[in-house]
Order: structure tokens, then sequence, then C-alpha cells
């Protein structure tokens, strides 16, 4: 149950892998998930440690949201990430929540994400094992939304995860996982994708590039953003912008992310975001926020634009 | 009744940590969920996962396979007369419709039966496993829907056509005379939502009704009297067999004066004959019971020269299924009219719909009209171009003059002053950050007024304290009242130490135990202070007297007088001290024992003002808070760091309520969206802005010691102090909340944030 | 609800080793409250939303509602009954006493357990640390302003102590 290597983690079957299970607490509690074989990741040393190798930053699994705030490596080369890392959930979430945790944690909708009584008299959904979105009901896939902030920054550096699938470990970018992890989950709770993510890595961001994460959520903390974006521009490799919590995935911006380099102006970014969101982004009924409210929120990638100007 | 004032105190009108904040520091505190009985059961209940449904059976099989489960009770098991849950006294205004267990559902949550087990987490299993079948029927969520022609009546043996709980008609004058007297007439349609308690501690009772006789209570109680008087009722025992002992509660703020589910977990305790706990997640207390959503239409006129004419409003407040408060919440928002009005209409709606109940809340009402009328003062004085502040103070009642349609004078008021320190705190902070208007950015202050009653505005207030003399002169104080976390309990140690001259350290309280402690009508409607501290002032008052006759026996040959906090014999000073031992111990001593009854013979009011600085983000249509500062007149504050810390916490209530508290029901499924403290949410620590509160001289002739409340007049003038910042700053009419449907909010900490980056 | 095999878990529990046999899904606060006795943590909602649970970790706040109490097991766990006595409080629950910072009291064990893991982190907090911190923690009654100004209290003593005195804390 609680193992110390990686060969008893991979020799203990089909189970449930659980980080620190924070977010996978309160999925159990209200009986949207019955995972019964918990293996506990925590004492596994493979899965930790943040270092510096080959141009590369490589950061375990297992290492804590809050650990990865206070890393100098990762604030300083994956500025992103380590932004992004500290305005996940709340103070006691971060201290304990993984960052392989947070990439696979379950996508979200206020139609599941309930108690048994709540969901009781109600028809399945998909992720309840029924056949129906009730977000967008002549879907033919469950719509939940992704709400991670870190995989926004990853996906930003081009991250890889290694995985261990089917007895086989290999490297594949953190989109491919998202995606893939993405359907799994939205399908069913038991169709968990049977996935190990044992470390993540990113090119270090090469000099002169700046780069940042911005969340947008009402309150200061414990919430889910409503928005956010990933950005980075400057340095010798394209610009990229990635919004997250606006679909089942993050979503790669690209064509306002080409204009970031040029001499387009600010509001010009701002106008070609809102509009890129609008044919990208599939927003869903959130509590709190009416959906005229959710495209509101597009215009907050100014407030990464700052980036844009050589310090 | 005016010996207290223009002396020196020594024990109120200054600073006073809790006299039980090191037990809750230190974490031995023990609130009703942290209480366990021997052979204790836990119960959970099953409730309608529908707002209105019939129920077609009930199948407990699947629950009784649940390990642990020890029984169930099913609606035809326990008593079915109906009963009204409002933990006020007897009122013809509270009518009686709810059962303890129901066939037919009316909103979500309603209770259809309740299942017992050895542990909590088994008595939630077996719950879950009871299969219901349902007819399940059309709800009538909001008024309007509820009002229509075509709706069923919910109650119909109380309302037998429609859906009119009770309509109020409160008026003065002639609206016509009022139409013409105005130059300028502003009126608009104003929605508040409802909003829920969110008391941290959640709901909970603990019952041994063991052997059927003699009932105990351990409960989430503001009010003890009210609850056992109910309790015995429905159970149709004697009061004198039910014991009801208040824990320490978590919070109440209304949410707490009512019957929750104590008659079932008795119930239940006595059919399985084990004490039984009954507590409620967090899902369940966030639909047990709302601040009414109400729907106000409201009109205020005034002549060129800024004064009011014509004040007309119908009022509807959305009450849910069951009357519990509703027509005496509407009752008390009728009398909180602070302004002088010639011709004043009040016409008040109480609404049964198939919402989440309404009840009791910090505000009772004033909230709601308060919220509509001081955006509409806001509104006129810039119609009239007269400065809000300044309009305000022209129309406001003063000390001796009547509120409309009231019959007690304003016995004290020093709102100026409030307005006047506000004023002083709004320029420290101007000085400090001048207001920002650019392109971006345009900040703005904003004002708004208000009043509240001290005690509940129909009087009833009743209460009573005995205070027993130890022989080296401490004393025990026994009080009725609740202290659910708001301080009373050390307030009227305070007084009892003022009243006779000792150290606080020299008074022990008890609290709220029916078997122990006097009546008292209950923690609500702002009492504690003046209800239950007038009751300790003349419980004080009445052991002093007897401590004399007494002193006078026991030496028939001296002259004995009272002089200062002590005695004089034959002209020689006897302490307070010396003379308990003396009482006691000599051959013709006695045991001294004070008592005191009040029964409210005024609601003075206490009077606040609320500046409000907000700013609004042109990019991205957005408001942020500022600074918020509230100086009330609340008369002698007896402890000034607990006033502080009501005005802090009131001003955190209405900030939430402002910005994004509303308990939601998503129209597809029919539930709250709001199950949870991800999707209900109330301001964090870094949510709340600057704020800056104090209070201003006062004495009420009324009042114990010269006080009066302050608890829900601390939350009420804040919504519409902050929507009157907001549309200065925006630019924008805004007539309902929360404002997270008109504008992005951003957090107070939103600049600091963005400078770091 | 499915009765599944117990497992045993060791946890200095406030200095003291304590050994419990728990289900594989039980929480750490449930540990707490029902087989330690320790009902300083309280439950306000079971989901990691409100901070009412907050215990120290290893060092660290966490929501001991959302821990699983096997990841406790030969862990270090600190409770609000470990920090103090009425007869010799903490500098923190000293501080919330005078500051005011205690209303209710429900949000206190809480709030006082990650205020203590932020002050064993950063000594003399900013105000913007403190309210960072404790941004997790829900509090209805107080608005926050006292329970920020008792922590700000509570480093100051702390400061003030002698190295022998700030190592017995």
């Amino acid at each position: 149950m609680k193992p110390e290597t990686l060969t008893e983690v991979l020799a203990a079957g089909r189970v449930t892998y659980v980080g620190s299970g924070t977010d996978l607490m309160p999925l159990l509690k209200n009986h949207v998930r019955n995972d019964k074989n918990l293996l506990f990741l925590d004492r596994v040393s493979e899965l930790k440690g943040i270092k510096e190798a080959d141009r590369l930053v490589d950061i375990g699994a297992g290492e804590t949201l809050f650990d990865i705030t206070q890393n100098d490596l990762v604030r300083t080369k994956l500025p992103a990430v380590s932004q992004a890392a500290g305005v996940t959930a709340s103070p006691q979430i971060r201290n304990i929540a993984t960052l392989g945790g947070n990439i696979m944690q379950d996508r979200r909708c206020f139609y599941f994400n309930q108690s048994e009584f709540w969901r009781s008299g109600l028809e399945l959904c998909f992720k309840t094992g029924g056949a129906i979105c009730h977000q967008i009901p002549n879907s033919p896939v469950c719509r939940a939304i992704y709400y991670s902030d870190v995989a926004t920054a990853l996906v930003l550096y081009e991250a890889e995860a290694e995985i261990v699938e089917d007895g086989q470990r290999r490297w594949v970018p953190v989109t491919e996982l998202i995606t893939r992890h993405s359907t799994a989950n939205g399908l069913a709770c038991g169709a968990h994708l049977p996935v190990l993510v044992v470390r993540f890595r990113a090119k270090i961001s090469p000099a002169g590039e700046r780069g940042g994460f911005f969340k947008y959520a009402m309150r200061t903390t414990i919430d889910f953003p409503l928005i956010n974006f990933a950005l980075r521009c400057g340095g010798d490799r394209p610009a990229a912008l990635i919004a997250g919590a606006v679909a089942p995935e993050p979503v790669l911006l690209t064509e306002t992310a080409a204009l970031l380099d040029e001499n387009a102006s600010d509001e010009e970014i701002v106008r070609s975001c809102q509009l890129e969101l609008q044919k990208k982004a599939l927003p869903i009924r959130e509590a709190c926020i009416p959906p005229a409210r959710k495209k509101d929120l597009y215009p907050f990638v100014a407030e990464l634009l700052k980036l844009r100007q050589k310090s | 009744m005016n010996e207290y004032q223009n002396r020196t105190f020594q024990a109120v009108n200054v600073s006073v940590p809790r006299l039980e904040s090191m037990e809750k520091a230190t974490g031995r505190a023990k609130y009703t969920d942290d209480l366990r009985l021997p052979n204790m059961a836990y119960a959970a209940l099953v409730r309608s996962p529908y707002s209105r449904a019939r129920v077609l059976s009930i199948d407990t099989s699947e629950a009784e396979k649940i390990p642990g489960y020890l029984g169930c009770l099913l609606p035809e098991e326990v008593p079915g007369e109906y009963f009204n849950c409002s933990g006020n006294p007897p009122s013809p205004l509270l009518m009686r419709d709810e059962l303890v267990l129901t066939r037919e559902p009316k909103v979500l949550g309603d209770r259809i039966a309740c299942v017992a087990a050895e542990t909590e987490e088994m008595a939630r299993a077996a719950a879950n496993a009871v299969r219901i079948e349902y007819e399940v029927l059309t709800p009538y969520l909001d008024i309007r829907s509820a009002l229509s022609e075509s709706a069923e009546p919910l109650q119909p043996h109380v309302s037998s056509n429609d859906n009119m709980i009770q309509r109020r008609e409160v008026s003065q004058g002639d609206r016509a005379v009022g139409e013409a007297e105005s130059d300028i007439i502003v009126e608009d349609h104003f929605s508040t939502p409802p909003m829920q308690h969110v008391t941290i501690e959640l709901t909970s009772c603990l019952c041994d009704f063991s052997d059927g006789v003699h009932l105990t209570v351990y409960s989430t109680s503001q009010t003890v009297f009210q609850e056992r008087r109910l309790v015995a009722e429905i159970l149709g025992v004697k009061e004198s067999n039910v014991h009801f002992s208040k824990p320490v509660v978590g919070g109440g703020f209304g949410a707490r004066q009512q019957l929750h589910a104590q008659h079932v977990a008795a119930l239940m305790s006595k059919k399985l004959g084990r004490p039984v706990n009954l507590s409620y997640n967090r899902e369940e207390d966030l639909y047990s019971v709302v601040r009414h959503a109400s729907e106000v239409d409201l009109r205020i006129g005034a002549s060129q020269d800024g004064k009011l004419r014509l004040f007309d409003t119908i009022y509807r407040l959305n009450g849910g299924p069951y009357t519990t408060h509703t027509p005496t919440v509407v009752a008390a928002a009728a009398r909180k009219l602070q302004y002088k009005v010639p011709n004043y209409f009040f016409e008040g709606l109480s609404v049964y719909t198939d919402h989440i109940t309404g009840g009791a809340f910090r505000g009772y009402g004033n909230t709601q009209l308060t919220f509509g009328r001081e955006i509409l003062m806001d509104r006129l004085a810039q119609s009239l171009d007269m400065d809000p502040v300044e309009f305000r103070l022209l129309n406001q009642v003063q000390e001796g003059e009547c509120f409309p349609c009231a019959s007690i004078p304003v016995s004290s008021n020093n709102i100026a002053s409030c307005a006047r320190r506000c004023r002083e705190i709004q320029a420290e902070i101007d000085a400090k950050y001048p207001l920002i208007n650019n392109e971006d950015i345009r900040q703005a202050w904003g004002a708004a007024f208000s009043c509240h009653g001290s005690g509940p505005s129909s009087k009833e207030g009743l209460s009573s304290a005995v205070v027993m003399l130890n022989d080296d002169a401490t004393v025990q104080l026994l009080v009725g009242s609740s202290d659910i976390g708001q301080g009373s309990e050390t307030m009227e140690s305070q007084i009892t130490a003022e009243c006779l001259g000792i150290p606080l350290s020299d008074v022990r309280i008890t609290a709220a135990d029916t078997k122990i402690t006097p009546y008292d009508t209950g923690t609500f409607g702002s009492s504690q202070t003046f209800i239950c501290g007038n009751a300790v002032t003349r419980a004080c008052g009445d052991l002093k007297k007897k401590v004399l006759a007494q002193l006078r026996t026991i030496r028939p040959e001296s002259r004995v007088e009272e002089q200062g906090q002590g005695y004089l014999l034959d002209g020689h000073p006897l302490s307070f001290r010396e003379a308990a031992r003396e009482v006691m111990f000599d051959a013709k001593g006695g045991v001294m024992i004070g008592s005191g009854t009040y029964k409210a013979e005024a609601c003075p009011n206490p009077f606040s003002v609320c500046f409000v600085k907000a700013e609004y983000h042109k990019k991205f249509n957005a408001i942020r808070l500022l600074d918020i500062i509230q100086v009330v007149d609340v008369g002698t504050p007896i402890n000034r760091m607990t006033v502080a810390g009501q005005l802090e916490g009131g001003i955190a209530q209405g900030v939430g309520y402002a910005l994004y508290e509303r308990l939601e029901i998503n129209p597809r499924s029919r539930r709250t969206l709001s199950s949870d403290l991800l999707h209900y949410r109330i301001p964090q620590m870094g949510d709340m802005p600057r704020t800056h509160v104090d209070m201003v001289d006062s004495y009420d002739p009324y009042g114990p010691i010269g006080a009066k409340s302050v608890g829900e007049l601390a939350t009420v003038p804040v919504a519409p102090a902050i929507v009157n910042a907001v549309r200065r700053a925006c630019g924008q009419e805004i007539n309902g909340l929360p404002l997270c449907d008109q504008f992005v909010i951003l957090p107070s900490s939103w600049k600091e944030a963005r400078n770091e980056t | 609800m499915i009765k599944q095999e117990l497992v045993e878990i060791m946890i200095l529990l406030n200095g003291a080793e304590r050994r419990f046999y728990v289900e594989p899904n039980e929480t750490l606060l449930h540990v707490l409250r029902e087989r330690a006795g320790l009902t300083g943590a309280k439950k306000g909602c079971d989901m990691g939303e409100c901070g009412a649970c907050t215990v120290i970790l290893n060092g660290r706040a966490v929501n001991s509602c959302c821990v699983f109490a096997v990841q406790a097991d030969r862990g270090v766990v600190e409770t609000i009954e470990g920090l103090g006595t009425p007869d010799q409080p903490h500098p923190l629950q000293q501080a919330f006493m005078d500051a005011g910072a205690v209303q209710c009291g429900f949000c206190t064990p809480g709030m006082i357990m990650a205020a203590k893991a932020l002050l064993d982190r950063v000594p003399r907090p900013s105000q913007e640390e403190i309210r960072q911190a404790l941004s997790g923690n829900l509090c209805r009654c107080t608005g926050y302003q006292k329970i920020e100004q008792a922590v700000t209290l509570a480093a100051e003593a702390i400061a003030g102590y002698s190295r022998e005195e700030r190592e017995r804390l």
C-alpha cells in the first residue's frame, strides 16, 4: 500500500495511484469515484527531485506544489510553472498536493462534483456511467472542464512527461498525456487512464525569454481558476500563449501567439485573444459566474502583456 | 434609570478579551459535535432531492443491510401535527405548516425519513440506501411563479387560494399629497438574493430521550427556551422534562434561531433507547435556511429643498414553503425607516415558494429594504445636486422624534457624529491614497446610513438574570441568553462587574441551560446587550438592595447606608467584600440572591454610517473594494473590542452579500449549485478590503448602562454602501445583487499581487 | 460501506508515539477526533474548503479532512492540543485572545495551526504573507482584521523571546 520504489509500484498491478489525494478525497467522499485499491506514492524516491540536466529542468511527479514554488531552478527557468504552482488551490493543499496529481486531476462540472444525494434522481451523465452531458445535452461527449493551473504552464514550455504504461516507460508530450487523460476521464470515473506519471521535463527558457502565468478566480485562494493564461515571449524561440479552465484541456492560442513577437499593439493582441477564445473555448455553466461574464475574462490576457517589454 | 450616565466606568466601555477565548484558542472548548455520550448512535436524514414532489413509496430494505444499521423513522411513526420551527415566542403571525417528517416535500432537502446506525458514516450510507419513489411536481421557485394565477397553493390549510402567507400594510399620510409635494421622484425595482449564514460550525444536535420521559438536548441553539417549548409541544411532554443545554456554539447569525432536527433526533433516541447525534454536513447546512430573497418596488420623492415627501414600497419576500419567520421579518422591515417622511406606504408580502426556506438572518428584513432605499437615496441626492451624506442627515429622524408609523420616539441618536467621524477617516485615507481616476481605473466613495433595533422590534423581548453572592464577594451569574460567538457572556459579566463594583474576574457566568438558568426569549433581534443586559442590571440592583436589607437586619442598632460600591456603617466604610462575608455568616445571616426580569419597554435604535471606497477597471468591467469605514452609535459600548469585532465581521458578511453570495438553484437540475464552500463563496482573509471601524459617544436612557445593540446593525449598510461606491465609480446603475452578475470581481489583494509579478 | 481491512499506523502525535488501526479511506481528521479523542481540529466542510481542520503534518499545515490517515503513518502531527494550555499558552494563543481574534472560536484552532506553520517558516511575516498563509481558513465572525493583527502580535512576542524560550515552543 505504501511502496518505496518504482519497482514495487509497478508490481502492484491495477491500482489507483495517489500522490497526496487532495483531488481524489472529495471525489471518494461524494462517491463520484469508488476506487478501492489506492496506492500511495509519497515514499517513492524516484518520483522526487528537481534538477537541471541537458538544458532541461526535470521535476519529479511526486514533488509538492509548495516545494516547486520554493525551488529557484523552477522559478528562474520555468517561471510560469512556479507561478502557477503558487496560486493553485489553498496553502494547505499546495503543501501536500503533487505535480503529478495536479496534472492527473479529474475534470470538473457541477453536475457531478456533488454528493450522492444531490445526484440522486438525475439521469447519469457520461462521467457517472450514463450517456448524457447535462451541460450540453446534445453533446456526444462529457464537456466538463479541466481546471489545472500548472498544466497550462507546462504546456507553455512544451513539457514532456515520463510515464509508465503497460510496463513501458517512455516520454510523451504533456499535451498528449492531458488529451488522453481528459478523454478517458470524461467518459467515466472507472476508466481512469492506467498510467503512472514519473517525471516532467521542459527545456529551460532561453536567455532573454520572459514567461509568466496569470489566474483569475473570484477569491484569493481555494477557488479553481475561472480562466488562466501562460505566456512566453522574447528569447530565440517563438512566443506562445496558452489558456486554461475554458475547455476539457488547455487551449493553445497560436494565432494570438504569432502576434506577440511582432509589432502588434497590446490592444490588438487582446482583441485577437478574445476572438481566438471565442472560437476555441468550450465554456460550460459554472457556479457564481454567468456565461456572459466568462467572456469578460478573456481580456485578462492583458495582465501578461507587460512581459513583452524588455526589462 | 440614569444612575450610570456621566459616570466613569471601570468594567464597561473598555476592551476586554472574551472570557472563554483561551478555552477556544487551546481547542478545549466543546462544541455540540465534540460531545460523546456512552452508547451514542448516529442519525442521518433521508431528504428529498426534489423541490416539490409526492412520496409514493419508501423502501428501507437496502438500508437495513448496511452494517451498523440500527433503525429508521418514517413519517407515519412521528407526531403529525403542524408546527412552526421559528425560535420566536408564540405569535399569530407564525403560521404552523411544517411537519417532523413529510410525504409531500416542498423544498429541496425536506425531511422524509431518518435512519440511525453505529457510526456517522454508516448512518449516511444507510440514508443513501433508502429507496424512495416520487411523483415529481413542478416547483415554484420564485415569487412571480408562486403568485401566478395558475399556481397551486403550497399550504392550503393556511392559504387556500394562493401562496400569500400574509399581506401587511403600514402607512401614514396621503400618497397623492406625497406625489404632489415631490419635485423629484426616483423609483426602481430591486432584487436581493437568498444568502446563507455559513456558520463555520455545522448544525448539530445530540439528544438523549432514551427513557422516553426525560429529554436532554445539546445543540447549536440561539433560542434554547423557545426550542424547549417547541420540542415539548411536538413530543407531547412537559417543558420541565426537557433540558436544553447549550454547548459552545460556532456562530448563529439567525440560522439557529429555530429548530432544525432536534425533534426527529429525540424521537430516534426514544426508539433506540440510546443517545443520538444528528449532525448536518455542509451541503445540508447550505440548504437548511437562508436570508429571504426579495423583490422590492420602491419610490422615494423629495421636494427641491431636499426634504423627503414620499416613501412608497411593495416589499416581497420569498419565504420558501414554510412560514417559519417570514411574516415577522416583513413586519420588522416596516419599522426601520430612519428618515422623516410624512407620506409613508409600506406593503409587505410574505410569499410561499418551493425555494430554500427563508428564516432569520442578521438584519431580519432590514437588510433587504435598506438596500434599495440607500441606493435610491444616493440617486436622489445626485438628482438634487446635494451631498449624499448631508442629504441623509437633513432627513434623519432626531432624538425625541418618531420614525414613520412608530409610537416610541427615538431615545438617542448621534448619527451626525458617526458621519463626521467617517469623514475624518475618509480624509486620512484620501491623504494617503488619493483617488485614482485615469483611462483604466476610476475610484469613488459611496455611503449608506442604517439603523436597527435593540431587541425584537415587536418588543417581545423578555429576559431574566440571577446573581448569587458568594461569601468572598465573588458572584455567580445565571442568564438564559445564549452566547453563540458574539461575546454576550463576557458582556453580561462586565455589566455585573460594573453594577456591583467588583472586578470582572470575580464574576462567573452560566448561560443558556434550561435546567439551571432563568428564562430568556433568545439570542436574536440584537437582544443580548439590551434585553438581557437590562435584566442583569436589575438583578444586580436587587442583590445590592437585599444585601443592604440584610445588613440592617444583622445590625439593627446601626445606621447602614449605600455608598458608592459599598456601604457606610454608622459613618464607617464597609466594603462590598466585607459586607458579603458578614451577611452570610452572621447568626442572622442569609443567602443573597438577586434576581431581575426585563420585559422590553423600548427598542432603542442604534445607528450606523458606512463609507466604501471602490474602483472600476474599464478594460475588464471589473470592480475592486479598497476601504470600508463603519462608525456607529451603539450607546455605551460595553466591550469596545467586541463591538469592533461585530462591526468588522458585519462588514465581511456585507462584502460577501454584495459581491458573490447567493444560494443558487440551477434551473436544469433544480438542485442548488451552492452545495459546498467552493460554490458558495464567502470572503477569505485576502478578499477583505481595509476596514476601519469606530464608535461615537452616546448614551441611551433605556439601555443597561446606556447601551444599545450592535450585532445586526453592523451588516445592514454595507451592501448598499458598496453599490453606491461602485455606481459612482462605473457610472452604471445597479439594482440587484450579487455584483458578480454584472461585474468581474477582483479580490482586494489584486493590486498587490499584480505589482509582485 | 463495506468493512475493509484495518491498517496499522503510527503517528508522533503532539510528541507522543501513538498507534491506530484505521480504514484505508479514513481521514486523518477522523483519526484525531474519533480515535485519539482530540476534538480541537474541527469539521467545517469535510472537503478541504474551510481550513477548520488544519493541523501540522511533518511541518506543514494541511487540511486533515483531506489527508488519508495512512499517509500520516510514521509522520509527525501537531494539533492545537499540543500547542499550549490556558496556563501556559503558546504566544499565538495568547495573541488571539489579546487581539480579540476569537469570536465563535470554531475556526480558531485551524487558524492558529496555519499561523503556527507560517511562523515556523517565516518568523516575521509581512501583512501580505499572513494574508496568503491564512487564506485557506474561513472565518465568518471576525472579518479577519483581528486575526491578522494577532499573528503579527505573536510574531513580535516570539521575536522577543530568548533562544531557549523559542525552542520550547
